[in-house]
């Protein structure tokens, strides 16, 4: 079915949250408090590497309104992470970086609760410390975990000393590749520490019940997730936790992990009070989940024809002194370094590091912009060298539909080449280089649909409404309403019919969560087959009301049609509660893995990617000659989405993550010298404004996907991938000057312009 | 025979009372996938170790075996 013979999916609807949210009536979670509630604050390490020698909260444990302090010792000894259990609630008798949580306490006011802070003594004695990844790695380098091989990890990724994780993707022979390549290029390039920038900073209330039930309300993006971890590092139950998202104000892969929420439920629990713990900005830029600086090293092989032949990478993300998103992320950076290009022969290995520096997370497509501007500026400068058009070099070297992906597994739904050409013409690509200081750049990359389960229940009322409950969050994307839509098309009913509730786990089906390109497309497959069930419940009452079988009825316009004969939902759904039980389904939907080559992967928890998404992005710049300050002057992007299930949404996805991607090309990053961050504030930290932004032109491509609802792809991250490698080859086109390290600042492009001029 | 299933992250909710570990009873002839057949967790079962290796979900389990399973990885 086209979406021309949709009624509702496919359409410019209204977002179901929309209301609320615009006219300010929606209850965050940085607003959501409880009668008689505390407020927690934490205390954190000034030091990037140290023994605590001294830890004395006897002066704020004085203070009056102070209820609980709470420091290692009140705590039971266990640590927790998702690839590495490695970090403790609390830090253990040493600190590892500046920010590190150290003690908390909760007070009756958050000004109490601050002043506490202050008036606890500490005492650390120093001790060595590395802040360079490749430094970390290096023989010798001082352990950031001394014990690091007595911590629990998943045991697919293959850990030594500072290093969480290691994989690799190997395929052909590419040494002999290179002994027989026309040229062979090396390039070096990195990428800076940036933060999600969420509006929202994490935030959390935590009560316990009188049968020592835990219940958290919570602004995250993975509430069963956190449900499980606030288990583990509670040493409870599963069942004995409950989390609930009153509402999040944007999360970028930044709220995926717990962050304050075990704060207050360990201060909750030894007060006997609710407790709320926020961050504050200055929290945010030390001890948050922001994207990892990267380092990449690509060696690529061409033939005359400008074929790559062969290709060979080292990536090294820097984790900072916890594992966190470390390991899988440098794992997923391998199949960006390889696609979306054909290579017969490839070598690409992955290293996850320990500095001491804060954690790091899993940013908006981790590892996307990072291999992708290495591979995509390094395709440009392959290109200038042997004198091939770079849009030409990227057309003659792009998957096409069948081709093996680099674990083997066959790639299908491709339109990268109708992705190029589309932003190519959008462009103006044949004026590459219009006048001095003006330039284009393209780029293009793949990304997955993340998998994992999502379901839902799916209620139709009596009155012929539609209760929708699921495990997802609605984090800003509008990926619940393109869920709706999908129900409403299903059940012939519209968008308004729909009623989504908040998220619950007591109440909700599981969901794998709000992250990964994931949700509207895994929620909307559950949708589906919920809306099939309740399809056949519906055909059988009318059946038997009508004393007919249920073959060739129809749900069409809010009702049952057979023939000349018409029953609405509503009275279907009368009908079947009066009879006991009422119109209630249940849909789950998992995505299979492809079918890949073992093989060609070691250590890899993601070998092959699920349903994987393609696109094009390309800009025009102006660089001021004099002080190297670049604008933007058009921004173009072609995805393909499979099916655009709400076009609005998607293209507000696409204008953020365009906003974030020029964020990390130009001006943001969390700036460290010697352990310390420089900047821990949001007038240093340079986001992107409105003021910055520029008018995207977004062109949707759909080549539908063989497992997503009416062929959807993930659509969420992609938008951030390219922006770095697009700009940094139109400055290049500009200026004739390639930066090779984000950000590309104005220093960057005066110094070069201009040298150190005195 | 026994075994010790450990799960992380999500996979807990199949696990009695959503612990993280249990000593679980299976035949004589259980795979890595048939254990995670018999725990209803086959569907969301991304990678499994046995006794610190990661191994192919064919794998045959012997009496002691520490089994890990883990689900999908999480993204942005």
């Amino acid at each position: 079915m086209s979406s021309l013979a949709r009624r509702v999916a496919g359409r410019r609807l209204n977002r179901i949250d929309g209301v609320g949210k615009v006219t300010g009536r929606h209850v965050y979670a940085a607003d959501f408090s409880l009668p008689g509630m505390l407020f927690g604050k934490v205390l954190r390490s000034t030091e990037a590497r140290a023994r605590i020698v001294r830890l004395d909260v006897a002066k704020a444990r004085a203070l009056p309104g102070v209820r609980c302090i709470l420091t290692a010792s009140d705590l039971p000894a266990l640590r927790f992470g998702t690839a590495v259990k490695d970090r403790a609630v609390l830090a253990d008798g040493e600190v590892r970086f500046v920010g590190e949580a150290i003690a908390a306490v909760a007070a009756t006011s958050l000004e109490i609760a601050e002043q506490a802070v202050r008036l606890i003594e500490i005492e650390y004695e120093t001790l060595p410390a590395v802040f360079d990844p490749e430094q970390a790695i290096a023989r010798g380098a001082p352990l950031v975990h001394e014990h690091w091989d007595r911590y629990a990890a998943l045991p697919v990724f293959d850990r030594l000393g500072n290093m969480p994780g290691r994989c690799s993707m190997t395929h052909g022979d590419v040494e002999a590749a290179f002994a027989s390549a026309y040229r062979i290029y090396e390039h070096r390039f990195s990428t800076q520490l940036v933060h999600p920038g969420y509006t929202e900073p994490r935030a959390a209330v935590a009560s316990w019940d009188g049968n020592g039930d835990l219940v958290v309300w919570a602004n995250t993006q993975l509430p069963f997730d956190m449900k499980n971890m606030l288990a583990e590092i509670l040493d409870l139950p599963a069942r004995k936790v409950r989390v609930i998202v009153p509402g999040i104000g944007g999360g970028f892969g930044g709220k995926l992990r717990v962050g304050v929420e075990h704060f207050a439920a360990w201060l909750a629990r030894k007060s006997g009070r609710p407790v709320k713990v926020m961050t504050t900005s200055e929290e945010e830029l030390l001890d948050a989940y922001p994207r990892q600086p990267t380092i990449v090293e690509l060696k690529t092989g061409v033939s005359r024809d400008g074929r790559l032949v062969a290709r060979k990478g080292r990536v090294i993300v820097d984790c900072g002194a916890y594992a966190n998103s470390g390991p899988p992320t440098v794992a997923i950076a391998l199949q960006v370094l390889a696609g979306p290009y054909r290579s017969a022969n490839l070598a690409l290995e992955g290293i996850a590091a320990y500095t001491n520096k804060g954690s790091t997370g899993s940013f908006r497509a981790p590892a996307g912009p990072m291999a992708n501007f290495a591979v995509e500026s390094q395709i440009d400068i392959i290109a200038d060298d042997l004198g091939i058009d770079p849009l030409e070099l990227r057309l003659r070297n792009v998957f096409r539909e069948g081709d093996e992906g680099p674990a083997g597994e066959k790639v299908v739904g491709v339109s990268i080449e109708e992705c190029l050409t589309k932003a190519a013409d959008a462009i103006g690509w044949k004026d590459r280089k219009p006048s001095q200081g003006r330039g284009k750049g393209i780029a293009c990359s793949w990304w997955l649909t993340t998998g994992g389960s999502s379901g839902v229940y799916v209620k139709i009322n009596p009155e012929g409404t539609v209760s929708l409950v699921s495990g997802a969050v609605e984090i800003g994307t509008g990926a619940l309403t393109g869920a709706a839509q999908i129900l409403a098309e299903e059940l012939a009913v519209d968008l308004t019919d729909i009623d989504v509730t908040d998220v619950d786990t007591e109440v909700a089906p599981f969901d794998h969560g709000a992250q990964g390109s994931r949700t509207a497309f895994s929620v909307g497959n559950a949708c589906r087959i919920a809306a099939a069930d309740l399809r056949r419940q519906i055909f059988a009452i009318a059946a038997q009301q009508w004393g007919v079988a249920p073959e060739d009825m129809v749900l069409q316009d809010k009702g049952v049609v057979l023939g000349n004969k018409r029953m609405s939902l509503a009275e279907v759904a009368s009908l079947s509660q009066r009879s006991g039980g009422g119109l209630i389904s249940h849909g789950t939907a998992i995505q299979p893995m492809p079918a890949h080559d073992p093989s060609r992967v070691k250590n890899h928890p993601l070998p092959a990617w699920t349903s994987p998404s393609f696109h094009a992005h390309a800009t025009e710049v102006s660089v001021d000659q004099a002080t190297g300050e670049i604008t933007i002057e058009r921004y173009v992007v072609v995805q393909d989405v499979g099916f655009a299930i709400n076009p609005t949404y998607i293209e507000g996805q696409i204008e953020g993550g365009v906003a974030q991607g020029i964020g990390q090309a130009l001006s943001e990053e969390i700036v460290y010298a010697e352990g310390r961050v420089l900047n821990a504030n949001l007038t240093d930290y340079k986001m992107p404004t409105a003021m910055d932004a520029p008018r995207v032109d977004c062109i949707l491509v759909e080549h539908p996907s063989i497992n997503g609802p009416y062929g959807a792809k993930g659509v969420g991250e992609p938008p951030c991938i390219q922006p770095p490698a697009a700009i940094a080859n139109a400055v290049a086109a500009a200026t004739g000057v390639r930066v090779h390290a984000l950000p590309i600042t104005a220093e960057k492009i005066a110094l070069a312009l201009h040298g150190e001029e005195k | 025979m026994e075994v010790t299933v450990r799960v992380w992250g999500n996979l807990r909710r199949f696990l009695p009372d959503g612990q993280g570990s249990a000593a679980i009873q299976v035949p004589d002839d259980t795979t890595v996938e048939s254990l995670a057949d018999q725990l209803a967790l086959k569907h969301e079962l991304w990678a499994a170790a046995v006794n610190g290796r990661v191994v192919e979900l064919s794998t045959r389990l012997r009496p002691g075996d520490r089994v890990v399973l883990f689900d999908h990885v999480h993204g942005g």
